[in-house]
């Protein structure tokens, strides 16, 4: 008896101290902080001139895309060079325009603005193979060796994401939007939770969505009440000329990451913080410009400086209610 | 005349022969090494000056215009009389001033590098060249002995690019 009360007493000590673990899951963010930890290139050095994609791996290492002088580079956690790959032209493992990067176990994918396709290179920037696609691609995500997530530039007005193999042929397709509206009032940029879910943020529209992997939509928000963007016409097509939302990460806990454009208070410096159920939880500030954002596998958050010359990494700082 | 004079005569002759056949060499090189730099002459009174907008930068056809162009202009052009003028926003006009200039140097210094550029590009420090560039990146050629300046805006098209050559190889 007294045995059994002494055994009771222990549980009931010891289980409020799991109290924080089981809260964790269902306290939300109120705020985010930023603390640097790694800034790659400087104003004196020659390692970016003008870096555009950027991409982790499992193993800490960096690669980055350099449009300035037509390269891809590889560097260390500590932001130390290990290896440069490319030079301005069209053959293969050559530029003219890097842009997007990702990567899977295996591979690094590369996106040129003014080349057709995905350049495939190993780990150790060794040129592979090229993935043909025929449309420029606006954003990509790599789900393995084998499969690749891709929006299309097109001039349909439909927004679709295919599925690719490696060869470079469609598995399938999610069709996001059956928009009747102008040339590239479609064009998002996205990502893919572990289950199979994207999340999308729309460049030119007050838009963002989620769906699941059969196409449903969950969710649709908007963040800003943003207007109409304004328009240009060129030759015949009328083109967006202001960016709502400039880019889209995901963190490890399903956080959705949308970096504000035009719009927002603080222009290319307004990060917007979603939980996976579309509630807008905070909203934070990088300290610089940036074109793009991205989180890798240990929840650091990458982003632009000094007008693409430099590339920092913060730990984010996560604040619960 | 007697023989003596004679003699002397043919002497002098001979020299005066051989004083002007050395005169005659002696100016003929002169000319051949003079007639080769007046060759060049006219075109080293020649200047073309590129002032290159630093957006064009960003913008893959437009810089490749203006490569291209570099690259066919004749080999004593390049070497001599090419000169490039890099045209930025004035740093006071935008945010964080103060280290733009330096991040515009930087990458020039990655575009000359990248692209083998030979010739030199000066940055516009002090925004003399602003005016210039209102149409994107453009070409000045100068000619002194025409007393001649010429500006043409890139795109070039055909009829400009050879109204350029012919002017800088007439």
């Amino acid at each position: 008896m007294e045995i059994r009360r002494f055994f009771l007493f222990a549980l009931l000590s010891v289980i409020p101290l799991f109290f924080p673990f089981f809260l964790q899951g269902s306290r939300e963010i109120i705020k985010i902080s930023l603390e640097e930890i790694l800034s790659v290139g400087s104003l004196d050095d020659d390692l970016l001139f003008q870096w555009v994609g950027v991409v982790s791996d499992s193993q800490g290492y960096i690669y980055v895309t350099d449009s300035m002088d037509y390269t891809l580079k590889k560097f260390d956690s500590r932001g130390n060079l290990i290896k440069k790959t490319g030079r301005k032209g069209q053959g293969p493992g050559e530029f003219l325009a890097p842009r997007l990067t990702d990567c899977s176990e295996r591979f690094i994918y590369v996106t040129d603005q003014y080349i057709p396709g995905i350049q495939i290179f190993d780990k150790d920037l060794n040129f592979k193979r090229r993935l043909p696609l025929v449309l420029p691609v606006a954003d990509f995500r790599v789900i393995s060796d084998d499969q690749i997530a891709v929006v299309t530039l097109t001039l349909e007005k439909t927004g679709k994401i295919f599925i690719f193999d490696s060869q470079g042929k469609v598995k399938s397709e999610l069709k996001y939007s059956e928009s009747t509206s102008t040339l590239m009032m479609d064009t998002v940029s996205f990502g893919m939770d572990p289950q199979g879910h994207f999340y999308l943020a729309y460049t030119f529209q007050d838009r963002v969505e989620k769906f699941d992997r059969n196409g449903k939509k969950l969710w649709s928000q908007k963040l800003l009440k943003a207007k109409k963007v304004k328009k240009k016409k060129i030759f015949s097509y009328e083109v967006p000329t202001e960016i709502v939302y400039k880019d889209l990460a995901l963190d490890n806990s399903g956080n959705v990451f949308i970096l504000g454009g035009h719009f927002s208070e603080n222009r290319s410096r307004d990060i917007y913080v979603l939980n996976s159920q579309g509630r807008h939880l905070t909203t934070f500030t990088l300290p610089d410009f940036s074109h793009c954002i991205y989180i890798d596998s240990r929840n650091c958050l990458y982003s632009r400086a000094n007008e693409g010359v430099t590339l920092k990494r913060f730990k984010m700082k996560y604040v619960y209610e | 005349m007697n023989l003596q004079s004679k003699t002397r005569l043919k002497e002098n002759l001979f020299l005066g022969i051989i004083a002007a056949a050395f005169l005659l060499f002696l100016t003929s090189k002169l000319t051949a090494s003079q007639k080769k730099d007046l060759d060049h002459f006219p075109q080293r009174k020649k200047l073309v000056l590129f002032i290159i907008d630093f957006d064009s930068f960003f913008c893959l056809p437009c810089t490749d215009t203006f490569l291209n162009f570099c690259q066919n202009l004749p080999p004593f052009i390049q070497e001599e009389a090419l000169w490039g003028v890099l045209v930025y926003e004035d740093p006071k006009k935008i945010e964080n001033n103060k280290i733009h200039t330096r991040i515009v140097e930087k990458k020039l210094r990655g575009f000359i590098q990248a692209n083998d550029i030979k010739f030199p590009i000066i940055l516009d420090h002090f925004h003399i060249f602003d005016g210039l560039t209102k149409g994107g990146t453009g070409i000045i050629v100068f000619d002194q002995m025409k007393k001649i300046v010429r500006r043409y805006p890139f795109p070039l098209n055909q009829m400009q690019r050879d109204e350029i050559l012919n002017f800088l190889t007439d």
